[in-house]
This record gives structure tokens, C-alpha cells and sequence, in this order.
């Protein structure tokens, strides 16, 4: 039996305003797609950042790819990140200043490895997107579903193992959403990789592997 | 890693380019006073000190030492008396040194008129590049720079400037024939025009000629009125404003040659016995002084750097609350873009590649400021030296 992509066991977490997170146990495997469904202030996002290892739990462990995200230095966390993990958020989070084919690439400037398979696999995933047209176009002179559309290309540039994506169709209308999931799934389905996909939507979910239900998360 | 955070900088200053404008012009402006100030007090040190080494001595009616020596290198200014001709040929008369005597005060479109012997081309070295050197009276040669501000060239003429629209006495403008154009020196020569001694006293108004009297027509009333045989003229009879060969007998200067001023002279001693002699003979004179003309543009640019020291002084007050104002930029600049470093943070990119964009960043705009300052500085010394007649 192969170990989980994402093993997430008895955790913990606490905010300073007394905001607690408590997961008992999630796991996902290679190549499955499970949504994660709850009301907002439930902790859904919180767990996204845990899963990522941008922040710490208090208690239990969060195992990506069979490490511990506290048994790696904070320069590995990074790199994983990077390079492993695609993040996907619910403001899209793109760069002002940078156009389409420079926001997709993003992950590969900051660490100075821009090369032409990277810009070559950029405008791939920009066709693929259906957006190909925008490369050389800035975010503020895109739509919300062109912008989120960008976002996720980006999550999917380096051919990430785990794509992590935040409330990604909740400031787009049901068509623009139902796009970005779709795209969302078959990005994921094609590298083989796991998708933890967040919302308080309940449409669209037979698509997926699993839902998991994190009403109860939060104490 | 350095090759795409240049990029995302580079990306992010185009991007905000008012912001990044105003930087650049605020550190230019910070730097261009200091900088402005040193590369013209370096173009004036070398000017002088240049001009200064290739004019041993200078002679001239006591008085402030640095007028007269500023006055016989750049031609500008004015020494507060002159000079009589025969202390300068008194010099000459020793043996001990060739002396080049210079009378200043005039100019022509704003250039200054140096009155010389053509000794004074030769000992500078100079060439003239178009045209012949001045011979006759009221010939000139004009310096390159010169030239080219009055817009003549070798055959054409020029006019002497008056001293002043309302002063009737003054003299009446003389016009001068330019048989020559020197070439370029990169020095004071430039921007003057050179002539002889003897122009140089009538376009001062000492020296004049007359239209002979025979001339005029015979119904007009030459004579005035007549007092003990003395014919008192009628002020139809004008000054030659133009020396001609045809009227250039007429010239001539009223009074004693001997007492005849210059401004100064350029003293070149013929061995250093003789400059040491000399020095001792003037060191003591009443009424004339022998500089040495390093000594003094050494004292006078000693004054110049002390001053230029306050300039140093606020420049670094001006740059420390200039930083401290960066700072501050930097840190709204953070506050605002708080979303853009959390994001890159997230999907992985270190706090030290953050840190090296946003210093790029500024770096850059801090190094373009720095470049639009040295450039202004080079722009506005040269400007200025060149009003100077330096450099």
C-alpha cells in the first residue's frame, strides 16, 4: 500500500483570537480529487495553509510526500512549495505589475529558472486555459474568470504533485466557475497529482473523488 | 535567481513609474548641488592651477593680489588701479625676464578685449587656425569660442561693446577688423578677443583719431569759438569709430606714453636667479606688486575648498534626511504591496529573494537618480566654467 500524497492526523491549530482548527484525519492520495466543503469560518482555508506548510500546527502532523512538514527546514518548506505544490486563491492573487505569461511563470522567476520549456509549458497551459490571447495582457485589464483562469495556470506550471486551491470559484459567476473547476480537475487528472478543492458551494461537487464535510472542524 | 528578480524589479519600477520618477528625480536633485559644486571646484582648481603654472609672475599696481592675478589669467574682473606702461617696461628693461603687458576692461559682445603685444601668442602657445595674427591698429584675432558667440570669422569685423547706454563720454564703439581665428585651448584664450596695446587704449576711449577738419564740408561751423589761438571744435566733428589705413595716422593718445595703463603683465623670467631677484626688487615697491601666480590661485582655490566644505556639510544633512525619507518610502511601499510579498511568500519565495527585489528595486532608482545627477553636474559645471572662461 502506497502512503497518502497528503496525511493530515489528529492536528491542531490555534489563531491568537482563540480560533481553533481540529482535524482527527484526512488523507489523500495520488491522482484523487477530494472537495472540502463548510460554511465560512469553519477553518477550510487555515487547513489549506497547514496542508502547505505555511504555518505550523500546534499539534499532530501534517505529512506531504512521506515527510513531516516540521521535520524539513524552513529553505525545504520553500522549495516545496515552490516547486511541488500549486496554491490557488480566492482573489486570485496574481502580480499587478507582471502580464499573463510573467504571472504563470512566477514561480520559476522568483527562483531565477525561467528557461524555454518553462515559457514553452506557460503558453500551454494559457492555451489550455483558453486564454492564450491574454498572455502578453496585465491582470487589471482581465475579467475575474480570465484572472482566476491565469491563477490557476500558474498553480500548474511547475507540474505540481498537490494542487491546493482556496475558495477558487467564489468571485465568479456559475459559468466562469464551473470553467476554472473543470480546468481545475483535468490539470490535476493529467499530472497524476492530488487536488484539495475548497469551497461553501455545493454545485459541482459529483465531479470529484470525495467530499469531505469540515463543518465540525472548528472549536 | 538574481536574472528573474532583476526582471520582477525592473517589472514593478515600470509599473509604477510616477513613483518611481519622483524618486529619481528627488535623488537627482539631492546629489546634483554636491556633485555640481565638486566637479566645478576640480574644473576651476585645474583651470587656474593649469593657467597658473604657465604664468610665473604677474605685475600689477598693488592692491588685492587675487583680482589682479584672477584679471591677468581669465580676464575677468578689474584691478582697482592700473598699471603704468613703463613699470612693465622697466621690467623688460632689467633683462631678466620677458614681459607681456595686458590691458583689459573692454570687451566686444561680451567677450573681453585683451590688449597685448603679439608676444603674448607665442608665450601661450597659441595658434591662429584661420586668418592672420594681428598687426596693424585696430586689428584683432578672436579665440575660437569667441568666434564663434560673435559669429565672425577671419575678415569679418566686430564691435567693441559701450560701456554704458546713458554715459555720453564714454567711448563710441570701435570697429574692429578680425584677421584671424585662434584655435580651440580648452582655456580663458577662448573666449577673448586679442589686440594690440594701442587698440585696446582707443577702444577704451584714451586713444582716438579724428576726421581731418579739411574734410568736412566748408559751409558747416567747424570752429566753435577760438580762445587765446586754441580752436574749440564744433561736436560735428565726430571720433573715427572704424581704423582705417586711410585714417590711421590720426590716432594718437594724449599725455605722457610712460604713464599709459595697463591692467598688468605677464612676467616669464629667464631662470629661476632671475624670477628670485625680481620677487626681492617688488617685494618692497610702494606702489607695485610681482606675484607669483601659483602662490596665490593656490591661496585663493585654499578659500574655495574651505567654503565648498559647508556644501559638504549640508549635502550630507540633505542625503541623511533624504534616506531616512527612502526609508520611510520603502516601508509605505511594503504596507502597500503587503498582498504581492504575502502571495510570493506563499507559493515559496524566500524572505532574502523579497528583501533582494524590493533593494533592487529602489537600488535601481537610487542609481538613476545617482546617474541624472552626475550628468546634471557635468551639464551645469561645464556651463558655468565656461561663463568663467575656465576650463
Amino acid at each position: 500500500m502506497t502512503a497518502p500524497l497528503l496525511d493530515v492526523a489528529d492536528l491542531r491549530f490555534e489563531w491568537p483570537d482563540g480560533f481553533a482548527l481540529s482535524v482527527a484525519r484526512f488523507a489523500l492520495a495520488a491522482g484523487e480529487a477530494v472537495a472540502v466543503v463548510g460554511p465560512s469560518g469553519c477553518g477550510k482555508s487555515t487547513f489549506l495553509h497547514l496542508a502547505a506548510g505555511i504555518l505550523r500546527p500546534a499539534a499532530g502532523s501534517v505529512r506531504f510526500e512521506g515527510a513531516d512538514w516540521a521535520a524539513r527546514s524552513e529553505r525545504e518548506r520553500r522549495r516545496r512549495r515552490r516547486t511541488r505544490i500549486g496554491l490557488v486563491f480566492q482573489e486570485f492573487e496574481l502580480l499587478d505589475h507582471l502580464d499573463a505569461t510573467e504571472n504563470v511563470l512566477l514561480p520559476h522567476l522568483v527562483a531565477g529558472e525561467v528557461d524555454a520549456a518553462g515559457r514553452a509549458r506557460a503558453a500551454q497551459l494559457l492555451e489550455t486555459a483558453g486564454i492564450a490571447h491574454l498572455a502578453g495582457r496585465k491582470p487589471r485589464r482581465m475579467s475575474h474568470g480570465e484572472r482566476q483562469r491565469v491563477a490557476l495556470c500558474r498553480a500548474l506550471s511547475t507540474a505540481p504533485s498537490l494542487v491546493l486551491a482556496d475558495e477558487p470559484t467564489g468571485n465568479l459567476d456559475p459559468a466562469s466557475g464551473e470553467r476554472v473547476r473543470a480546468l481545475l480537475l483535468e490539470g490535476v487528472r493529467e499530472s497524476g497529482g492530488g487536488l484539495v478543492f475548497v469551497t461553501h458551494d455545493r454545485t459541482g461537487l459529483d465531479a470529484f473523488d470525495r467530499v469531505v464535510d469540515a463543518a465540525e472542524w472548528a472549536s | 535567481m538574481i536574472g528573474g528578480v532583476l526582471r520582477l524589479a525592473w517589472r514593478s519600477i515600470a509599473h509604477y513609474r510616477v513613483r518611481s520618477l519622483l524618486l529619481v528625480l528627488a535623488f537627482g536633485l539631492v546629489f546634483l548641488l554636491p556633485l555640481a559644486v565638486d566637479r566645478l571646484v576640480e574644473r576651476l582648481g585645474d583651470a587656474l592651477g593649469d593657467r597658473a603654472a604657465s604664468t610665473p609672475l604677474v605685475l600689477g599696481a598693488r592692491g588685492s593680489r587675487f583680482d589682479l592675478v584672477l584679471a591677468a589669467l581669465t580676464f575677468r574682473g578689474r584691478v582697482p588701479r592700473p598699471l603704468p606702461l613703463a613699470e612693465a617696461e622697466g621690467l623688460r628693461a632689467t633683462g631678466r625676464a620677458d614681459v607681456v603687458p595686458l590691458v583689459l576692461g573692454s570687451s566686444v559682445g561680451g567677450a573681453p578685449l585683451v590688449g597685448t603685444s603679439p608676444d603674448y601668442l607665442e608665450r601661450r602657445g597659441l595658434r591662429v587656425a584661420r586668418g592672420e595674427p594681428f598687426v596693424w591698429l585696430g586689428e584683432a584675432v578672436c579665440g575660437s569660442a569667441a568666434a564663434a558667440a560673435l559669429g565672425v570669422d577671419a575678415g569679418g569685423t566686430a564691435l567693441t561693446d559701450r560701456g554704458s547706454l546713458y554715459d555720453l563720454a564714454s567711448a563710441a564703439p570701435l570697429r574692429l577688423r578680425i584677421r584671424g581665428v585662434l584655435a580651440e585651448t580648452g582655456t580663458a584664450d577662448d573666449h577673448a578677443v586679442f589686440c594690440g596695446l594701442e587698440t585696446a587704449w582707443v577702444a577704451a576711449g584714451l586713444a582716438h583719431g579724428h576726421v581731418a577738419a579739411e574734410e568736412v564740408d566748408a559751409d558747416r561751423r567747424l570752429a566753435a569759438a577760438e580762445e587765446e589761438g586754441v580752436f574749440v571744435l564744433d561736436a560735428s566733428v565726430t571720433e573715427a569709430t572704424e581704423i582705417t589705413p586711410e585714417n590711421r595716422a590720426s590716432f594718437h593718445v594724449h599725455g605722457d606714453p610712460a604713464e599709459r595703463p595697463v591692467t598688468a603683465a605677464l612676467v616669464w623670467p629667464d631662470d629661476p636667479k632671475g624670477s628670485t631677484i625680481l620677487r626681492g626688487r617688488y617685494r618692497v615697491h610702494d606702489t607695485v606688486q610681482l606675484l607669483v601666480a601659483r602662490d596665490v590661485t593656490d591661496e585663493l582655490l585654499g578659500y574655495v575648498v574651505r567654503a565648498k566644505r559647508f556644501f559638504d556639510a549640508n549635502a550630507v544633512l540633505v542625503a541623511a534626511g533624504t534616506g531616512l525619507l527612502l526609508a520611510l518610502v520603502v516601508l509605505l511601499t511594503i504596507r502597500a504591496r503587503r498582498r504581492e510579498l504575502d502571495t510570493l511568500a506563499k507559493i515559496g519565495c524566500g524572505r532574502g529573494t523579497i528583501a533582494a527585489m524590493i533593494g533592487l528595486e529602489f537600488g535601481i532608482v537610487c542609481l538613476a537618480g545617482l546617474a541624472l545627477a552626475l550628468a546634471g553636474a557635468a551639464v551645469v559645471s561645464a556651463l558655468l566654467s565656461a561663463g568663467w572662461g575656465g576650463a
